[in-house]
């Protein structure tokens, strides 16, 4: 079961899109892929696409924690905020 | 929510994106059904049993269903609008082959993790040495896999050079299903994990990798206590070539499918290069290549064995993330063969069946963690893979970027880094 707080943030985000980004402080990466990952929410080229064209924008049910170099990344909550095996499914 | 896996994994829903169906299909090879219980609250139901289903849902990302309407339905379009999400970032610009521009989401609904950048710019700059003079000309501020004979000026100019160990194998997959596969005796895959100089690897790449000598590293509580120890051992590994009747006389040759660049791949032609004059000075053993770009080989990965596709490989340099025991199911489970799944070897072991069903139907971590370990040993006894190194994702940065963090990931928070 995963308990969600999708729709709202969805909407929002679609909304967003006419404002222009602004010039103020950049970060520009080279990636290693040779083209561009697909833009519509679930990239290619591998793990790379995941990794700048995935999480950053688009999300999942649950999210990985990468906020500490010193342990195993492990999972957080992301548009669920919850999520258990049903007690009637075993 | 329901919409997004539709999107996924029902074939006549009108947003079905075929691509992103197959790749979800593969990383999520378990989805069995979904519905809405209420307006908070969606059940899954999964094929098997699955303890690590969370660690498959992680790759299911949500667009928004109304870019798709406003591209007219069609996802072609939706990637030039650009398509819009959740998350602590926004596309703004797409230019293919060039860059796509991001901008920080400031509504974004996680407001403890708002992004300290307001945009952010990615190149693809598939040649390493390419990547390491955008760095120093100021083109770029991160370049991911800086060249290895590179490293020492970098560091003398100031730049940083972040590593950190991840779970993550730079492995070749032996393709035993083909019908002439030398690989289908497990002599031969274990040979060659006998022959591969992994310390001489470590120092070309100028330490930004360690040995690998399983699917896990050495050093994880869950790598068990197979009874193979791979190391480079020349003699060994000639004389189980010779048990299976490889000689000097009849020598093993194969082709190996690789890519001249791509994610996690490292530097994969000096590294490839290195692997053939290793092979064939250790134990005499005779390597091709066949080089394709990276995102053909991936499709490549889930080919069957005799596919014109793979050209007669007998193996695929494929580097893959060791993460958790949804990862192993996904890439090592029967059920998981090629085309439809991650198992390209189409590689089946008895003892590793019964102990990923023991884990995945287990919710108590002692025997999660005691069949891992079974499941491990297998990995290593009946190897699927050459095991060569560990990626210590190398990057390179400028001093202006801060609060970088290399997390034992293959993915980045982005959020987490501001420009000084």
């Amino acid at each position: 079961m995963f308990t969600r707080h999708a729709s709202k943030a969805l909407a929002l985000a679609a909304a967003l899109l006419a404002q222009p980004a602004m010039a103020a402080s950049t970060l520009r990466i080279a990636m290693t892929a040779a083209d561009i990952p697909t833009a519509t929410g679930l990239p290619n080229n591998g793990f790379e696409g995941m990794r700048f064209m995935g999480y950053p924008i688009f999300e999942g049910l649950v999210l990985w924690d990468l906020a500490s170099t010193d342990k195993l990344a492990g999972l957080r909550p992301g548009l669920a905020e919850t999520w258990e095996q049903a007690a009637d499914d075993n | 929510m329901i919409w997004n896996l539709d999107r996924y994994f029902k074939n006549d829903s009108p947003q079905f994106e075929a691509p992103a169906s197959a790749m979800s299909r593969a990383r999520v090879p378990l989805m069995g059904s979904y519905k809405k219980v209420d307006n908070d609250t969606v059940a899954i139901s999964t094929t098997s049993a699955a303890s690590y289903f969370p660690y498959m849902a992680v790759y299911l990302l949500f667009t928004s269903p109304t870019s798709f309407e406003k591209a007219g339905k069609d996802w072609n379009k939706v990637a030039g609008l650009p398509a819009a999400g959740t998350g602590p970032f926004k596309i703004t610009k797409v230019v293919p082959r060039e860059r796509v521009e991001l901008a920080r989401n400031d509504d974004y609904w996680d407001t403890a993790k708002k992004a300290k950048v307001d945009n952010v710019v990615l190149m693809p700059i598939p040649e390493a040495n390419a990547r390491l003079a955008a760095l120093r000309s100021g083109q770029v501020d991160w370049i991911e896999v800086p060249p290895a004979d590179g490293i020492p000026s970098l560091k003398a100019a100031g730049f940083a050079i972040t590593t950190g160990s991840y779970p993550h194998v730079w492995p070749w997959f032996y393709n035993i299903g083909a019908a002439n596969s030398p690989f289908k005796d497990v002599r031969v895959r274990q040979a060659l994990n006998y022959c591969v100089d992994r310390d001489a690897l470590v120092a070309l790449l100028a330490g930004t990798a360690e040995p690998s000598v399983g699917w896990l590293k050495a050093g994880d509580p869950n790598f068990g206590k197979p009874v193979n120890h791979y190391k480079y051992d020349p003699a060994k590994g000639k004389a189980m070539l010779a048990e299976a009747g490889f000689t000097a006389q009849k020598p093993l040759s194969f082709k190996v499918q690789i890519s001249s660049s791509g994610s996690g791949q490292m530097l994969p032609m000096p590294m490839n290069e290195f692997m053939q004059q290793n092979l064939k000075e250790a134990c005499g053993v005779n390597v091709e290549f066949d080089v394709v770009e990276w995102q053909v080989l991936l499709s490549a990965a889930r080919a069957t064995p005799d596919a014109p596709a793979l050209k007669g490989a007998m193996a695929l340099n494929i580097s893959s993330p060791s993460s958790d025991t949804g990862i192993m199911a996904r890439y090592f489970a029967a059920a998981n063969f090629s085309p439809n799944g991650f198992n390209f070897e189409q590689w089946k072991d008895d003892a590793f069946e019964g102990a990923l069903k023991t884990l995945a139907e287990s919710t108590d971590p002692k025997t999660i963690a005691d069949a891992t370990r079974t499941a491990h040993e297998r990995l290593v006894d009946n190897p699927p893979w050459l095991y060569i190194v560990h990626d210590l994702n190398p990057r390179a940065m400028s001093t202006k970027v801060k609060g970088f963090v290399s997390p034992q990931s293959w993915f980045v928070d982005l959020t987490l880094v501001s420009m000084q």
